[in-house]
Parts: C-alpha cells; sequence; structure tokens
C-alpha cells in the first residue's frame, strides 16, 4: 500500500477533470482572439483556429498516453525516476516557472482589460491583487474543492458566454462573410496558427491533474476533455465567424481586445443593465480567476512534488506563498503591450516546446525502459482505503 | 485580547477606507453625465472646441419624480465648452469650469460639424477610441456648422436630446430610412478600404430636428450632403429604407411603405469590374380608387415604380463615383468576393469611378391599401 | 460559593461509589470538625464583630455534609451484613437509611416527595415511596401504586422473602404499566428525576422503578416557524417520547431505529439517533454516534448545542438543518440521513444537510411539482436580489454607471440630489434600521410588534426620505433585500446571507461589479469546499450531480425522482420502483354505468 497514493484521495469526477482543464487554457488567448490570425491570413484565420484545435486534439492524445505510463504520479515526480534525477529536476522546475508565468499573463492582461474598461482609477496592482487572492482562495479547499467550485461557478458562466456568443449573431451586418473562405495561403494560416496557438497553450495541466481522477474515470475524464475541446473550438469557430461578419477583416486587426469589443457592443434595451455584453465580459471574471487559480494549484503541487512537501499546512503555505509572488511579480509588467509582447515572444515557443517535446522525449525513453516504468506503476497503485 | 485588537485595527482601517471614496467610487449625482457631445472646429485653426451637454440637477430632479417636462422655460441641458488642441485638452478646459466630474460613460450622442477639417476630425476621433470607458455605441450626427445649435435645441418630444436621438435611432421601423449609425459602425468604415462612412445629419428647426439627409464623407473628408429624395434611395440601396413612399404619377397613385433588402455582388468581366444591387422591395398600394383598381393596373404601377426606383438609384450612384465616394461599399464587397482583383488596386479611388454599376430593382405591391 | 465545600461536594461524590474502610467511621470525626468550627466562629464573632456569613455557610455545609456521611454510612453499615461484595452505590435493602439518604441529598428540594408508609393491613412491611412532584403523575400514584400496596393482603409473603418482595409487588400489586427494578443509586437518582416513582421495600435490595413519567408538556403544537399551506401541520413539542411518536406514525417499518444517548454529566439529557436500517448508510451513522459519544459537556439544554459538535467546520452556514416539522424529519430519514432528537428541545436535527436542503420544504412536496419549481426558483431569486440588490446598487450607481440604460442613471441620479451620504452609507442606516425593527418586532408582544411593524414602514420609511437622509430607490431596495433574504423556508439559512451581504458590500463599493462577482466567487469557492460527514455541501451542484438536479432549484415530477440523493450513498439508492405499465388508465366507467343501470332497469 502506498501512502501517497492513498493520502491523494478524495479525487475528482471526470467531468470535474474536464472542467479543470478546460478552464486552464482558455482564459489567455480569448482577450486576444482572432486579432492574430486575421491580421496573418485574413478571412482565412479561420483554418489556423481550426488547425490548432487539430493540433492540440494530436498533442493531448500524446499527454494522454504519457500519463497513463504511471497514473497515480504526477509528471514531476516520476520523470526524475524515469530520467535521471538532474533531468527530471529541471522538468519540474520549467514547468514550475512556465506555470507561474502563464498565471502572470493571464492577471496582468485580465487587469487591463478591467482597468480600462470598468476601473479606470483603480490601481492595476489591486485589480490583479483581488484577483489573485480570490483564486488562492479557490484553491484553498484543495483538489476537491476547487474542482467542485468550477463546477459550479465555471460551467455555468462558460454555458453563459456561449449563449451571448449566439446572442452576438444578431450583430451581423454582413452575411457574406459567414461564408467559409476559399483561399488557402498555407504561410500566413500557419503563421496565424502560431500566434493563435496562446489559447491552447495552457493545457499542459493534464500532466499534473491526470492523477487526481478517480481510477475508474480515467477513461471517460479522457473522453470528456476531448469534448470539451470540442466545444471550445465549435464556440471559437462561431465567435470568429460572427466576428468577422460584424467587423469586417480590417477592423478587427485594428482592436486590442476584439472579443471585448464585440462583447461591449451588444446591449439590451429595457433591461436594468442595457450593456449586457459588458455584464459577461465582468463574469468573465470567474473564467480568468479559475484559470489563476488552477495555475496556482498547479503550481504548488508541482512544487510540492518537487521538494517532497506533504500535508495540507504544506500546501496552503505553497499556495500562498505562490499568490503573493503573482501579485508582486504582475506589477513588473507595466502595460498591456508588454503583455503581448511576452505571450508572443516567450509563452508560445516555452509552451509549445514545452508542449510536444515532453511527450516526444518521454514516451520513446518509457518504451525503452518499460520495466522501470512498470514497476513504477505498480508501486504507486492506490489500494483503496479499508471500509469501516 | 489580541484578537480584539486586530479585529478593532481593521475596522478602523475599514473605515477609513470608507470614507475616504476610493479610486472610481463616485455616486451618480456627484457625476455630470455627460450625455451628448459636440466636436466643432475653434476660430484658431488646427484646434478644436467641444461641448459636453448634461442634464441639469433640477431636471434631473424632475425626471425622476415623473415630473412634468419644460420647468418654466429654464432649458434642461446646459452645455460646457472647452477648447484645445487635442481633445484631452478640450476636456480638461471643461472639467475646469465645472464643480463635479465630467463622466463620458453614459455618453449617447456624439455630433461633429462637417466643417471639421480632415486632420482634426481624425485626431478627435483617434482620442474618443482610446476612452477606456466610452463604450462604442453612441450614435453618431453630423451637424451643418456648427454643433452648438444641436446640443440647445430641445425637442417637445423629450427631455433631453440625447434621449431624442437614442429612441429615434433606436426604433429601426420608426423612420423613413433606418441610417442611424454607431460609433463602432463608423469606425469600421473609417478603417475598412473600400467603404466610406456616411453619417446622418440633424437639422435643427422650430419643433426639434429633421433628420433625414446623411452627410458623405471620403475618409475623414467630407464631401457633400445628400438631400432627402437621394438620401432615401441610398436608404433604398442600402436595404435600410422602411416608410419609403413613392408618387407614381401616370396612375395618380402612391406607393408606400417600400421596404425590403438589397444585395450587392461584384462581378470582374474582362478586366471591367461590374457592380450589381439587386433589390427587392414591398410595397402598399395607396391611393388609388378601388373600383378601377385591376391587377394589370397593380402590376402596371409596381414596374412603372422599379423603373423609377432603379434610376433614381443609378442616377444616385453615378454622382457618388463623380465625387470619389464608395458609401455603399462596392469596394469592400469586391475585396470580400474577389480579393486577389482588389488587392491588384493600390488605390481603390481611382477604380472606383470606372465601376460600372447596374441596378435591378423589384417592387413588389403586397396590399391594396384600405378598403372602403 | 465556598471554596471549601465544592472539595467536600467532589470528596462525596467519590465516596458514593468507591467502597470505604469499615474501620474508620467518618462520624467522629466530621462532628468534631463542626465542633471546632462552631466553637470558631464564636470566638471569632466575640472578636471581631464583624458578620461571618461565609463561615456559618461552611458550617452548615459541613453539618448537611455529616448528615449525609451518617445516612451513607448506615445505608452501608445495614447492608455489609448480608451480602459482603456490596459498595457505597447499592442500596442496603434498610429503609431507614434510604429514607437519610435520600432526605440529606435530594431530599432538600421541595418537589422530591419522600413517603414512608406501610405494605398490607395487617402484617405491615415498611416501604419508601419517592417521586418529583410534577413530573409524575398523582393519579398513578395514589390509586395504582399506593392504594393497592397498602390494601395488600398478602404481606406475609413479603416477610418470608425478602429478596424477592418486589418481584411480589411486580407481579401481583402494582397497576403501573411500565416497572423495572434497580439497585444502584446513582441510577435510581437519574430514573427519578425523570419522573419515575420509586419504591423501596424493606429487607429488600431490589428497588422497583414504577413508570409514573407524566410530563408537564404542550399538546403537539402547530409549526410556527415553518409553516405550510398544505400538507400536515404538525410541530414536535418537547418532549422526546412524542417526537418519537410522531416520527413512528409516518415511518412504520421495523427499520427505523431509535438509538438513545445520554450527553450531559448534569443534565442527563436523552438524545436518539433515529435512522432507517436499510437505507442509511451505516458508516453515516456510526461516524454520527462516535461524534456525539465524544460530547463532554455538564448541560444539554439545547439542540443546536449538539448541532455546533456535528458541523466539521466553523462555517458561518448552517450543516445541520433543525426542524420543527414531523414530516420533514421523517422524508429525511426515508432520503436516508439520520435524525437527531434532543429531550425537551422540540427543534429535530437532520443530517448531513446540504446546502439545497435549506431550501426545501413541506410546500414542494404537497404542491404540483409546477407550483413546486416556481416556489423554488422564487426563493433562488429571493436569494439574489436580498443578496445582490443594495451591493448592484451601490456598484451601478457609484462605480459602474455605464453600464445602466441612461433613463435609468437619470432616475438614479434625480432620486439622489440632495442626499448628503455615499449610497454605502444609505444602506448601513436603512440596514440598522430594519435590523432594529426587526429584532424588535421578535421581542415585543405580539399585539405590540403589528403597530411597531407600521410604525416602522411608513413613519420611518417616509420620513426617512422627507428628511433626505435616503434616496427613495433606496427604501424600494431595502425592502426588497429584507424579504428576500427571509425567503429561505429555513430560518438559519437567512442569518449567513445577512452576514456576507456585508462582505458584498464592502467589495461592490471598492471594485463595483467586479469586486461582487469576486465576492461571490469567494462564497461559492467557500460552499464548494465544505463537506459534512463526507456529503459536499454544494451538492448536486459541485460536485455536479445531475439526478438530484431533479430536485434542486426546479422540482421534477415524483415519478421522475426514483433515486435517493446520490451524495447521501445510501445503502438502496432507489426510492421508488419504476412502474412501466399504468394499470387501469382508463376505467371502463361508462360501461360500469350503464350495466348498473341495465341491471336496475
Amino acid at each position: 500500500m502506498n501512502r501517497d497514493a492513498v493520502e491523494r484521495l478524495p479525487r475528482i469526477s471526470a467531468m470535474q477533470f474536464a472542467t479543470m482543464i478546460t478552464s486552464g487554457y482558455i482564459a489567455l488567448g480569448i482577450f486576444y482572439f482572432p486579432r492574430q490570425a486575421i491580421s496573418d491570413a485574413g478571412r482565412a484565420g479561420l483554418w489556423s483556429i481550426i488547425l490548432d484545435g487539430f493540433i492540440t486534439w494530436i498533442l493531448m492524445h500524446l499527454l494522454f498516453r504519457l500519463n497513463r505510463l504511471v497514473p497515480n504520479e504526477t509528471l514531476t515526480s516520476f520523470a526524475p525516476k524515469i530520467f535521471s534525477k538532474p533531468v527530471g529536476f529541471v522538468m519540474g522546475l520549467y514547468t514550475i516557472v512556465y506555470n507561474f508565468m502563464l498565471a502572470i499573463a493571464a492577471v496582468t492582461l485580465f487587469g487591463f482589460v478591467l482597468g480600462d474598461i470598468f476601473l479606470p482609477l483603480t490601481p492595476i496592482w489591486i485589480i490583479v491583487g483581488a484577483l489573485v487572492l480570490t483564486a488562492v482562495y479557490m484553491g484553498w479547499g484543495g483538489t476537491t474543492g476547487l474542482a467542485r467550485t468550477l463546477q459550479a461557478g465555471y460551467t455555468p458562466v462558460a454555458i453563459l458566454t456561449l449563449l451571448t456568443g449566439l446572442a452576438t449573431g444578431l450583430l451581423v451586418r454582413h452575411p457574406v462573410l459567414l461564408l467559409p473562405p476559399e483561399n488557402f495561403p498555407v504561410i500566413p494560416i500557419l503563421h496565424g496558427a502560431w500566434q493563435e496557438y496562446v489559447i491552447f497553450i495552457g493545457f499542459q495541466l493534464t500532466i499534473t491533474l491526470y492523477p487526481f481522477i478517480r481510477n475508474e474515470q480515467r477513461k471517460q475524464a479522457e473522453k470528456y476533455t476531448y469534448i470539451a475541446l470540442g466545444i471550445v473550438i465549435a464556440a471559437l469557430v462561431i465567435e470568429y465567424e460572427v466576428m468577422i461578419a460584424t467587423f469586417g477583416p480590417s477592423y478587427i486587426t485594428q482592436l486590442r481586445w476584439p472579443l471585448v469589443s464585440l462583447m461591449r457592443i451588444l446591449s439590451v434595451q429595457g433591461f436594468f443593465i442595457d450593456k449586457f455584453g459588458l455584464l459577461v465580459v465582468a463574469l468573465w471574471t470567474i473564467i480568468v480567476a479559475g484559470f489563476t487559480a488552477v495555475r496556482l494549484w498547479s503550481l504548488a503541487h508541482d512544487t510540492m512534488a518537487m521538494f517532497r512537501l506533504k500535508g495540507a499546512i504544506a500546501y496552503h503555505i505553497v499556495l500562498a506563498v505562490s499568490g503573493l509572488a503573482l501579485i508582486l511579480a504582475s506589477t513588473v509588467i507595466s502595460n498591456a503591450q508588454f503583455d503581448e509582447i511576452l505571450n508572443e515572444r516567450y509563452l508560445i515557443p516555452a509552451g509549445v516546446f514545452y508542449l510536444v517535446g515532453i511527450p516526444l522525449a518521454l514516451l520513446p525513453v518509457a518504451y525503452l525502459r518499460s520495466t522501470a516504468v512498470k514497476k513504477l506503476r505498480s508501486q504507486t497503485e492506490a489500494t483503496p482505503p479499508p471500509i469501516g | 485580547m489580541r484578537f480584539r485588537v486586530g479585529t478593532k485595527a481593521v475596522a478602523v482601517l475599514g473605515l477609513v477606507l470608507l470614507l475616504t471614496g476610493c479610486w472610481g467610487n463616485l455616486p451618480v449625482n456627484d457625476r455630470i453625465l455627460v450625455l451628448c457631445m459636440g466636436i466643432d472646429p475653434a476660430k484658431s485653426p488646427n484646434q478644436f472646441t467641444v461641448t459636453f451637454q448634461s442634464p441639469t440637477p433640477s431636471s434631473v430632479t424632475n425626471s425622476s419624480q415623473g415630473g412634468s417636462t419644460g420647468s418654466g422655460g429654464q432649458s434642461d441641458v446646459f452645455a460646457v465648452k472647452g477648447t484645445g488642441q487635442s481633445l484631452e485638452a478640450a476636456f480638461n478646459q471643461a472639467q475646469a469650469k465645472v464643480s463635479k466630474d465630467l463622466y463620458l460613460g453614459q455618453l449617447q450622442v456624439l455630433v461633429i460639424s462637417n466643417q471639421l477639417k480632415p486632420a482634426l476630425l481624425k485626431r478627435a476621433i483617434t482620442s474618443l477610441q482610446s476612452i477606456g470607458t466610452l463604450d462604442k455605441t453612441p450614435y453618431i450626427v453630423v451637424a451643418n456648422g456648427s454643433t452648438f445649435k444641436i446640443l440647445q435645441q430641445i425637442s417637445p418630444q423629450a427631455k433631453f436630446p440625447s434621449l431624442y436621438f437614442i429612441s429615434l435611432f433606436g426604433c429601426v421601423s420608426c423612420q423613413t430610412d433606418a441610417l442611424g449609425m454607431r460609433f463602432w459602425q463608423y469606425l469600421v468604415r473609417i478603417d475598412t478600404r473600400g467603404v466610406d462612412p456616411y453619417v446622418p445629419v440633424a437639422l435643427p428647426f422650430s419643433q426639434g430636428y429633421s433628420v433625414d439627409r446623411v452627410a458623405l464623407y471620403r475618409g475623414y473628408h467630407y464631401v457633400t450632403m445628400l438631400d432627402p429624395t437621394q438620401t432615401t434611395t441610398f436608404g433604398i440601396l442600402q436595404g435600410l429604407a422602411h416608410k419609403v413612399s413613392l408618387y407614381v404619377p401616370k396612375f395618380h397613385a402612391t406607393v408606400a411603405f417600400l421596404t425590403g433588402p438589397s444585395l450587392l455582388t461584384t462581378q470582374v468581366v474582362d478586366g471591367q469590374i461590374r457592380a450589381i444591387f439587386d433589390v427587392h422591395l414591398t410595397a402598399m398600394l395607396m391611393g388609388l380608387d378601388p373600383h378601377s383598381e385591376t391587377t394589370q393596373k397593380v402590376s402596371d404601377i409596381s414596374q412603372m415604380a422599379s423603373q423609377i426606383l432603379a434610376r433614381r438609384g443609378v442616377t444616385l450612384i453615378r454622382q457618388l463615383q463623380h465625387q470619389d465616394v464608395d458609401p455603399l461599399g462596392i469596394g469592400r464587397m469586391l475585396s470580400w468576393q474577389h480579393p486577389g482583383t482588389f488587392s491588384h488596386y493600390p488605390h481603390w479611388h481611382e477604380e472606383y469611378p470606372k465601376v460600372h454599376v447596374i441596378v435591378h430593382c423589384v417592387v413588389k405591391i403586397t396590399d391594396v391599401g384600405t378598403t372602403k | 460559593m465556598w471554596p471549601f465545600s465544592r472539595h467536600k461536594a467532589k470528596f462525596n461524590a467519590k465516596r458514593s461509589t468507591i467502597p470505604s474502610h469499615p474501620d474508620q467511621p467518618p462520624k467522629s470525626q466530621a462532628m468534631k470538625l463542626v465542633e471546632t468550627l462552631k466553637t470558631s466562629e464564636e470566638t471569632l464573632e466575640h472578636l471581631t464583630g464583624f458578620d461571618l456569613g461565609l463561615l456559618k455557610d461552611l458550617v452548615t455545609e459541613t453539618q448537611t455534609f455529616s448528615k449525609r456521611l451518617e445516612a451513607l454510612g448506615l445505608d452501608w453499615a445495614s447492608g455489609n451484613s448480608s451480602t459482603p461484595a456490596k459498595t457505597l452505590d447499592e442500596f442496603s435493602g434498610n429503609i431507614e437509611a434510604a429514607y437519610d439518604r435520600l432526605k440529606s441529598t435530594v431530599g432538600q428540594s421541595p418537589d422530591i416527595i419522600i413517603r414512608r408508609f406501610f405494605i398490607g393491613q395487617r402484617q405491615q412491611v415498611p416501604a419508601l415511596l419517592t417521586f418529583v412532584d410534577g413530573l409524575a403523575s398523582n393519579e398513578m400514584i395514589d390509586q395504582d401504586t399506593v392504594t393497592l400496596m397498602q390494601s395488600f393482603k398478602g404481606t406475609t409473603s413479603l416477610q418470608l422473602n425478602p429478596l424477592i418482595a418486589h418481584q411480589i409487588i411486580h407481579d401481583s400489586v402494582v397497576s403501573v404499566g411500565h416497572a423495572t427494578v434497580e439497585t444502584k443509586w446513582s441510577k435510581l437518582i437519574i430514573d427519578l428525576m425523570g419522573g419515575n416513582t420509586i419504591v423501596f421495600i424493606q429487607g429488600c435490595p431490589e428497588v422497583l422503578v414504577l413508570d409514573t413519567v407524566n410530563y408537564p408538556a404542550r399538546a403537539i403544537p402547530t409549526p410556527m416557524t415553518e409553516r405550510a399551506i398544505k400538507g400536515p401541520q404538525e410541530a414536535f413539542n418537547e418532549v422526546i417520547l412524542t417526537q418519537m411518536n410522531l416520527i413512528r406514525r409516518r415511518i412504520k417499518s421495523p427499520n427505523l431505529h431509535f438509538d438513545p444517548v445520554k450527553i450531559g454529566q448534569l443534565s442527563q439529557t436523552m438524545v436518539v439517533v433515529a435512522h432507517v436500517e436499510g437505507v442509511t448508510n451505516p458508516e453515516l451513522v456510526m461516524a454520527i454516534k462516535r461524534r456525539l459519544a465524544s460530547i463532554q459537556i455538564d448541560t444539554l439544554v439545547y439542540s443546536n448545542t449538539i448541532s455546533e459538535s456535528l458541523s466539521s467546520s466553523r462555517s458561518l452556514f448552517p450543516q445541520v438543518r433543525s426542524t420543527e416539522r414531523a414530516d420533514i424529519v421523517a422524508r429525511d430519514l426515508s432520503m436516508g440521513k439520520v435524525a437527531i432528537m434532543v429531550d425537551n428541545t422540540p427543534d429535530v436535527l437532520t443530517l448531513p444537510a446540504t446546502f439545497i436542503d435549506f431550501y426545501q420544504t413541506t410546500d414542494d412536496y404537497t404542491a404540483s411539482f409546477w407550483e413546486a419549481s416556481l416556489e423554488r426558483l422564487v426563493r433562488l431569486l429571493g436569494l439574489f436580489v436580498g443578496l445582490l440588490l443594495p451591493p448592484l446598487y451601490i456598484a451601478l450607481s457609484s462605480v459602474d454607471p455605464e453600464l445602466l440604460p441612461t433613463k435609468l442613471v437619470i432616475t438614479i441620479a434625480g432620486s439622489r440630489v440632495g442626499i448628503p451620504f455615499p449610497p454605502i452609507f444609505e444602506v448601513i442606516i436603512m440596514w440598522t434600521i430594519i435590523e432594529i425593527l426587526r429584532e424588535a418586532a421578535i421581542r415585543l408582544p405580539k399585539g405590540l410588534s403589528t403597530t411597531l411593524g407600521t410604525v416602522g414602514a411608513i413613519v420611518v420609511g417616509t420620513a426617512v426620505v422627507k428628511a433626505a437622509l435616503v434616496s427613495d430607490i433606496m427604501i424600494v431596495i431595502i425592502t426588497l433585500t429584507a424579504l428576500g433574504l427571509f425567503t429561505s423556508p429555513v430560518y438559519e439559512m437567512a442569518v449567513p446571507w445577512r452576514i456576507l451581504f456585508w462582505f458584498v458590500i464592502l467589495a461592490a463599493y471598492f471594485l463595483g461589479i467586479y469586486g461582487i462577482i469576486l465576492a461571490l466567487i469567494v462564497i461559492l469557492a467557500h460552499l464548494a469546499s465544505m463537506e459534512n460527514f463526507g456529503v459536499p455541501y454544494l451538492s448536486p451542484f459541485g460536485p455536479l450531480r445531475v439526478r438530484d438536479l431533479k430536485d434542486s432549484w426546479v422540482r421534477f415530477p415524483e415519478r421522475n425522482m426514483v433515486y435517493r440523493p446520490v451524495s447521501l450513498r445510501t445503502v438502496s439508492p432507489k426510492q421508488r420502483t419504476r412502474h412501466p405499465q399504468k394499470p387501469m388508465v382508463s376505467p371502463q366507467l361508462h360501461q360500469a354505468q350503464k350495466e348498473h343501470f341495465d341491471n336496475e332497469v
């Protein structure tokens, strides 16, 4: 009986896993969407989005294969055992830094969006600080608490956003633009896909979260995650179409946060809050808070796995410290332009390198050292707690 | 004991924070709600005057108590002016003249003067876009001459000018042509190649405003103003006509409530660009003596009406081509439908006058008017 | 209290259970002490002239104590001869000793009646009877006990077999339905205090405990705090037996178990854990019993006292539902929950409770599912209105006015012209008024509270607006808030929201709409991370249990609710077996009528 594995119970359900993973990637890129794709490929940017979705599906598949090797351990704890310790350590460190950078990029971005629209006089660090503290509190209740919060809060907001997205269809001015683009300029599409990939780079969360799925629900969890990815891509495609048929491709390239702009022109006559779209933007707080919470959670778990820390108190300390560090670090980013450069120049290459590199490096090694992996798997197999 | 001290400290801190009225917290009655904003050229060149119009406190109190309109000849609105080289400078000057915070988040109508020089207009529009709290939903209206006249004109139908324009443009089917243009739509037209902005013109008269013309811009250049008939034709070609009526002199009949979509397609035939407008209108026949009404006659009238409208459309587009202004978006449609061809023309304005334009207009009479 | 007396009381308690040494009779020493004390008191009084009340108290205490020791000694000494292994806790069979012992302990309070009498008329056997006046039925004692014993004719057998005298009396004399036998003083005293009548018979070490319990109890009342339009109108009263009866009437299966536990060193309160075997998860029952067993308190008067020990975190939100309605307890039991009854408290606790449980009530199940769903949604709306209306007002009128339609902004601005305070202080003023009115209305006599309501609503409301302290929109908002928060059918649920309200208000004040949303996320995260006895508090929303959503903010038709709540992990998950065929869907009424008429004609 492995103590670590037993301590990790209670675990999360398949649907909770899919919710957590989905909340872990969409928040960062959604604000820029679909500017980069359109400025590179014009109307054909639609293909960039679909290509991104397809690539994500493949990478997800690879990562799940990787996870199934040792389903009860996070990558940061089993990588050192398959590779050597230093390589595993570097990998863990990379994961941690990467998680941290993603969180910084997301919270500052949202801080700028909110500061620009709602709270022009409030300092950005206050907005970011409140957001991060909320995220820390979300993560405070542990994996199950976070998963439940997301399930109860994130899902309704996501559905509301989806419905609002469909409602923005009423704004469509040029139905001609709804027709799918006929041209395939390959290089611009690829370039657009690269730049737009910031939406998806966050899903590396699977490698940390996978061991927390209930054993019997693993297959189902993978299925749900794929379904969620499908829904995300469908929603993105719909929003892309709506936006391009509302604004036309040229105007979108002028907008800093096109989706926010689209939401801002959506108004409901005769309601208490007539700028309904803006209210939805405010509700996105939960999406960003969810993203941050999931990042912080992952950060805390990876740190704990790397330094072999255990117990709730250690978790809380690591979580709080990461939160504070996040608030401090986010003050470094002085403006929205800088945030975007951070995304484009560093996060996308680092993320893609990670997402492609990890499975490509680990899968062959695991194949070669299959006996060691098997041993590791049987060691970490959790025994259910005794009844009574 | 320590806990109690902590609680007290937090409570005091909280109270202090509450009393400071921190950051963006300012009750609405402590703000001046700017509902309309007018931009005029100033006397000195390269400067503009910005007028911020907002309701007076007494009118606000009256309106909240559902009170009567018109508070004894006193105006319900007041305007503050500021002049400066940039919008921000003008704003600051205006802010210095009032005791409360000038708040732009509730801006409903943006009035621009047609006398603004392109460079000035561009500067103003760029500044407006960068105000975060100002979303891009206000309507944009052109004033012939000074905007101040419009901002001071009160309509007996609505308390504040902004409310008048909101209800006017908000009700699409209430107008002859639904030509209301929101700021974001204006920006889309400014930023998209192959289409030029048009803006409805509001002309003040003793009983309010008449909004039956549009001003045409080439980019930021003011070009011309269409007369009401041309505006109607423009509305029909845009597919935005709602309550247009047409008198057919030959039969002494009126075709009313002309409404219907207009479909623009572009073709490239032997290097020649063709723009085809397919206008499908439905209408109601009025003023015809029911005894003399026959199927033949009705179809004749509808044919006649179609011909008149098509002719008017072609004439209007010729004029627009002559003036080199493309508010109908022929170039934009070409760029969508034939992106290759469009990208061959670095300067669309050189090609635009050469486009061959065809207008197909079909008027279908669905209702033969009143029965006696 | 004099510190020495406490020490002595302890000494006494110790003595009552531990056998003392027979060669050291405590009497002489005690008397010596008393004498010494008395002399010293006199000397002191003489010397100082001060009032020596405390010393007098000490003397009295010592006298009482010495009497008690005497009685103990007598009781112990008289039993010593017959059975050697006896303790002080056991009754010796000596009536006089028993009398002394009772008289010196509980007998000093006036409600304890101790009576000596004789069994039989000719050959009299001395006996002693004691009961608490008022808790025991006088009729039963007079007619079914004393009269019958005094007129008993077979006293010879009693004298011959004193050791089974209690059996004879039990079998052939007293006509009280429920009679038991007890020998230990510690148990006897508790039985006595519970309303039983205790009969000591000379020479018989076993004591008869006659169930003559007749509490002064309320009749079964109608529910006061959880009212329902339709459905049963029975609430619990304070008597635990009645509570059990009310539940037993609703669940007649022998699987319904009532397990008694005694809690409280002083109060010895009876607590009953009820559950349905074969439905409720046995692990849950065991966990609850363990939790109850770990409660170490002196007095248990209110059920709320243990509800805190039954909650796993110190959250604002109630984790145990307390209800006065018998039908709700029966329903909860049949769903697989555990009910806990505490004697002398009319509120029965059911647990584990989830968030949504506090929004479910009798009306939901006595009305059609349409109406029930509508009511539930209204409660949800009430919650939102109550929690969010003032924060939204603050946020929208002070921080984010751009979200409002122009006309509404003008209306709000107009109503606020001339008001000296920012909206947050308006809220504080109005809320204070409302809370004071509410508190006063509860405490005042009924007749006055109606007047107060009128005064509060009309006079204060209009006066505050007239005085331009608060805007008129605020009156509307606060009224809706005050009403909205109390749409929860369970009163306790309004309390957390009334407190969290301020949290949301502050968040709205500082960060507007954004702050409200952050505050809501924090509340949600708190609710989602709570768990009591392994049942997630926010189930069925987070964790999402699609099956349980059928009885959440909407209620599905009864036939669709096939399963018991998933989160309770019941032993038998189904509560309803589906009947695919509908027997007698369209009975042949017409045919039957026709045949009937034909027969008659």
